[in-house]
């Protein structure tokens, strides 16, 4: 039983959760409701999503006489465990985001287009996900896209939302228009713009001419900018710290969770034939972002900017299984194991992704919590953090222990098998270089856990020197309360039973591979 | 399995229940303090004493004691060539041949006994010692509890490392929150400098993993003791290098010199349970790290490298004891006296003989007690007097006279006076130096032999005696110093117990060396045959 509604169910409850904000704000009244619904919506959508794990891969609208045909070869949409994986990554990023809007949005005006605009974005990164096809992977990019511009913009009183949701827009549309280039250049070369037939064009190809490297190096300018590697990053760091801290959670772990949907999709999986080429790059990008991402953000006095230094060198780390899918496996890894040398990586990189998101939610959410308590984002303003609230600063920590990869958290079982996956693929240097990286970006996320947990606070230190105001007594609100709770404990429970992720992660990567 | 303990249809093995019991306890412990402060420490009280009874309880089945039915008996054949016993194996992560896998043997066990005591101690020691925050103190207690544990049962390189890296946290946090004036940077600087250490260790891990499955072939790596030390490693480059950056990480936090900077700074600032529990325990995880790499899984790339664990040895037991001489704080003496004791347990590993090896399993363990009495004693008297400085403590004896009694006591079996617990390590790692034909360093030609290293490192153990004769000199004896006027014994109950325990072993592995020595025959036996 496949209908196609059923299929297309997680879209079709999102969209009706849409449709019912946009009523609401329609309406006037009962906007308390919307937050509440936009998680209902996703819950319903996770759940619909979790279900159908495991199923079989289905092409949708392959049949252009039958636009319910399920059973096509190939189609437009391609309904597998890779998207379901990244469907479940992004879905959750928007039930976190939205349950920490209810209070961090709470007194905008409009806030059902708000919500709105969070799930068609969703949904545009869903689609790029699922996408089969190349116009319909940049048609979903952009749907992707343009909502986080605006939601960028949100906030547009504060001076700083503007200039960088300005940047934001500006970088975005430069990065959409090369990777439309690119995806014009394969048009151009194949004839066709359905990812199989790419593949079986470019593999039939023997010797490539430089349009066809002309066509990958402007995808990769293209994905570079969204998944903000070294050197197309320098638009992340303002960005992050101008926008309203609910979107900056959303773009550090949904927007660049959708960068790294569209490069497997279109490069890994399209592109196979050229990993000789994007191997390399990949290889080096790797290297360039984590380093420069761990230590730049050594000398961070702000805290938005620390942590997106910190989404920069795990984008590096990222890159490490990008290079490794690439890799020729050494021949003396002949094992018996049940997946190859490239499904591995794709896993490692997708559970990594899922993980990073993790962390930067709880992250992100205690950075807007500390922001309503003390008025400031300087690290220096975390001294004495439990002193305060003790809860916060307990789930700060964990999370920046997983960040760093301290076992057992979820963030060291990615990181381990993110560096297995070079070691597979015979690429030992750049795992080693990606511990060495670990072992620098120990500095600036034990500094604040230092600085919440065993420093005075401020106050405490030089009593006549912070106005009063500051040390009002904040009690956190509910919705803050439950998103640190709940993605604290994803952190702890990935990281002692990763094995239902891991086989997840493994069923996407070959599903992503067509076998 | 016999080995079982089953609750309903659960079956729990019985080092499971001892290396999880305290991280499961460690959210109680600080759920009944926020009831009533004083909850949190008699809970804690209790779960380390159930988790030594239990450590005690796998004793009596690693020696098939007659005390147990014989359904509960271990089965030991597997012991002899190297094996492990009340073995618990799951899956835990397939897609790299990662599983949780625990087992004894006659290195680990003593080890596990040393922890649940240690831990023991460490509980009464701080009734008196921690007075704010004490639920969050008990719990972090018991994660390291559980960490340490760990790291002495895990029988798979990642459970091990986890163990080794879930310590750190707990540490830095006691340090940090609970210690003294410069605690701050002590904190940090002990967390970054062990974990860097922990990540050139893991380098080593996924090294020895990759060489297996080279190795293994068709069957993939592994990073199951079990398996690595049935392979047949060599001693080609990488495999050396592989060993190399493993003995970064043990000697880190052994700690040998050059590597011993953040010991000191660790041991001042620490609270005094903390101290206890770092020098009697956390040190020796890098002592056992090394002992069981070096003895059971890479046993060719160790024999190469035997010189070059001599010489850090020596050397760190002549550094130690000789900057010991200088020290003014009590604590950063017995710290540096710690540096120098470890050092006997390399130089113990290096000569590759069933002696050195019994040598410096004998130190570990009678140092992990030795050091907690003397931190112990230090932290006393630094409570009671206000001061640790030794030229203040003039004649304190007068005013703390079974402080001092103990004190001296301490600092005898410290020294390794026959009799009392640190003789027989002495004894035993130098006999085995001193029968130890040597190594020639390659590419120097010069040769170091057990003859000669040993003749220098009698020195160390002069300056040893010295350095503690001096400061009981300083101390203890002649006219009180004033400012001692307001100082006062001990005198509460758990501090008597604490030396009472203490004590009470220090003199029972002094007087019969049989009882740790029998313990562990089958290693001993087994790290002897690794050799030949």
């Amino acid at each position: 039983m496949s209908d196609i509604a059923t299929i297309l169910m997680p879209f079709l409850v999102i969209f009706g959760t849409i449709g019912l904000c946009l009523v609401i704000e329609a309406i006037g009244r009962g906007k308390w409701l919307l937050g509440i619904i936009t998680i209902l919506g996703s819950l319903l959508a996770l759940f619909s999503i979790t279900t159908s794990i495991g199923s079989d891969i289905i092409h949708l609208f392959g049949n252009p006489s039958d636009i319910t045909d399920v059973t096509a070869a190939s189609g437009l949409l391609v309904i597998d465990d890779f998207y379901k994986f990244f469907a479940m990554i992004f879905i959750l990023v928007l039930l976190f985001v939205a349950a920490s809007s209810i209070d961090y949005m709470g007194s905008e005006k409009t806030l059902g287009v708000y919500y709105a605009l969070l799930m068609f974005s969703t949904i545009g990164m869903m689609l790029v996900a699922a996408s089969n096809d190349l116009l319909t992977l940049f048609i979903s990019w952009e749907l992707g896209s343009l909502p986080a511009y605006a939601l960028a913009a949100y906030q547009k009183s504060r001076p700083e939302t503007s200039e960088s949701a300005l940047k934001f827009f500006l970088i975005g549309a430069m990065s959409s228009a090369f990777i439309l280039f690119g995806i014009s250049l394969i048009y151009g070369i194949v004839g066709t713009t359905s990812f199989e037939a790419v593949i079986t064009e470019f593999a039939l190809t023997t010797n490539y001419t430089p349009l066809h490297l002309l066509a990958l190096m402007f995808l990769l300018v293209g994905f570079g900018y969204k998944i903000a590697a070294v050197p197309f990053h320098a638009w992340a760091v303002d960005v992050y710290q101008g926008t309203p801290t609910t979107i900056t959670t959303f773009l550090a772990a949904g927007s660049k969770a959708m960068g790294f949907a569209a490069v497997f999709r279109l490069i890994v999986g399209s592109l196979i034939e050229l990993d000789a080429i994007w191997g390399i790059l990949f290889a080096l990008l790797a290297v360039l972002t984590m380093t420069l991402g761990n230590v730049v953000a050594l000398v961070q006095e702000n805290i938005k900017r620390m942590l997106a230094y910190s989404s920069i060198a795990h984008a590096g780390y990222l890159l490490i299984a990008l290079a490794a899918v690439a890799g020729t496996p050494s021949p003396s890894f002949d094992f018996n194991l049940s997946f190859t040398a490239q499904e591995f990586a794709v896993a490692s990189a997708e559970l990594h992704v899922l993980t990073h998101a993790l962390m930067k939610i709880v992250a992100f959410t205690v950075v807007i919590v500390v922001a309503y308590s003390f008025k400031s984002e300087r690290i220096s303003d975390y001294a004495g953090l439990r002193k305060k609230h003790p809860w916060l600063a307990f789930g700060m920590s964990i999370a920046l222990l997983s960040l760093m990869g301290v076992p057992p958290l979820a963030g060291f079982v990615s990181k381990l098998l993110l560096f297995f996956a070079a070691i597979y693929a015979d690429l030992i240097w750049l795992a080693v270089i990606g511990i060495i990286n670990s072992a620098i970006s120990i500095f600036y996320y034990i500094r604040v856990i230092k600085l919440m947990i065993i420093d005075k606070p401020i106050e405490e230190e030089a009593v006549s020197a912070v106005p009063v105001d500051r040390v009002t007594p904040f009690s956190i609100p509910l919705s803050y309360q439950v998103v640190i709770a709940g993605a604290v404990l994803l952190i702890i429970v990935i990281g002692i039973f990763p094995t239902p992720f891991i086989d997840f992660a493994l069923n996407s990567a070959k599903h992503l591979f067509g076998s | 399995m016999v080995t079982l303990f089953s609750f309903g249809d659960l079956e729990i093995g019985i080092l499971t229940l001892i290396f999880l019991l305290p991280i499961l306890a460690a959210f109680p412990t600080w759920l009944v303090g926020r009831i009533r402060n004083e909850f949190s420490k008699y809970f804690a009280l209790i779960i380390s004493g159930l988790v030594m009874i239990l450590a005690v309880f796998a004793w009596l089945m690693f020696e098939n004691s007659s005390f147990l039915p014989a359904s509960l008996h271990a089965d030991r054949t597997t012991l002899a060539s190297g094996g492990f016993t009340l073995v618990e194996e799951i899956v835990w992560i397939d897609a790299v041949g990662m599983n949780y896998s625990l087992g004894i043997d006659g290195l680990s066990l003593p080890l596990v006994l040393l922890a649940g005591f240690i831990f023991l101690v460490a509980v009464l020691a701080s009734f008196k010692d921690i007075e704010n925050r004490q639920p969050a103190y008990y719990a972090m207690l018991m994660l390291l509890e559980t960490g340490v544990i760990g790291t002495f049962v895990a029988t798979d390189f990642i459970i091990f490392y986890i163990a080794w890296e879930l310590v750190l946290v707990p540490m830095f946090f006691l340090i940090g929150i609970w210690g003294g004036e410069k605690r701050e940077y002590a904190a940090i600087y002990f967390f970054i400098y062990t974990h860097v250490a922990s990540l050139v260790m893991l380098l080593g891990i996924i090294g020895i993993w990759l060489e297996s499955a080279n190795i293994r072939g068709t069957l993939g790596g592994s990073f199951s003791f079990n398996i690595l030390s049935q392979l047949d490693f060599g001693t080609g480059p990488f495999i050396l290098l592989v060993f190399l950056a493993l003995l970064f990480g043990f000697i880190v936090k052994v700690p040998s010199v050059p590597f011993h900077t953040w010991l000191p700074l660790a041991h001042v600032e620490a609270p005094t349970p903390g101290s206890m529990i770092l020098a009697g325990l956390l040190l020796k995880m890098g002592g056992y790290g090394l002992l069981r790499v070096s003895g059971w899984l890479l046993p060719e790339a160790m024999a190469e490298f035997a010189w070059l664990i001599a010489i850090i040895g020596l050397i760190s037991l002549l550094y130690g004891s000789w900057v010991a001489l200088r020290q003014v704080d009590m604590k950063s003496l017995v710290a540096y006296s710690s540096v120098g004791h470890m050092g006997i347990v390399l130089l113990g590993v290096a000569t590759q003989t069933p002696e050195g090896f019994a040598g410096a399993m004998y130190m570990q363990i009678a140092h992990g007690i030795i050091s907690p009495l003397m931190f112990f004693l230090a932290g006393t008297i630094g409570h009671s007097a206000h001061t640790r400085d030794i030229p203040k403590l003039k004649g304190f004896a007068k005013k703390m006279p079974l402080t001092a009694g103990v004190l001296v006591f301490g600092s005898f079996a410290s020294a390794g006076l026959p009799g009392l617990a640190g003789f027989w390590s002495e004894l035993l790692a130098f006999v085995a130096l001193f029968n130890w034909e040597g190594q020639v360093i390659p590419g120097l030609n010069i040769g170091v032999t057990g003859l000669f290293l040993a003749m220098i490192g009698v020195l160390g153990i002069i300056f040893t005696a010295a350095y503690y004769l001096w400061m009981l000199q300083r101390t203890v004896f002649g006219d009180v110093n004033p400012e001692l006027e307001h100082a006062h014994d001990i005198s509460h109950l758990s501090q008597y117990l604490t030396i009472a325990f203490l004590c009470f072993f220090v003199l029972l592995l002094g007087i019969f060396p049989s009882l740790l020595l029998d313990l562990m025959t089958t290693a001993t036996n087994f790290f002897g045959t690794q050799f030949i």
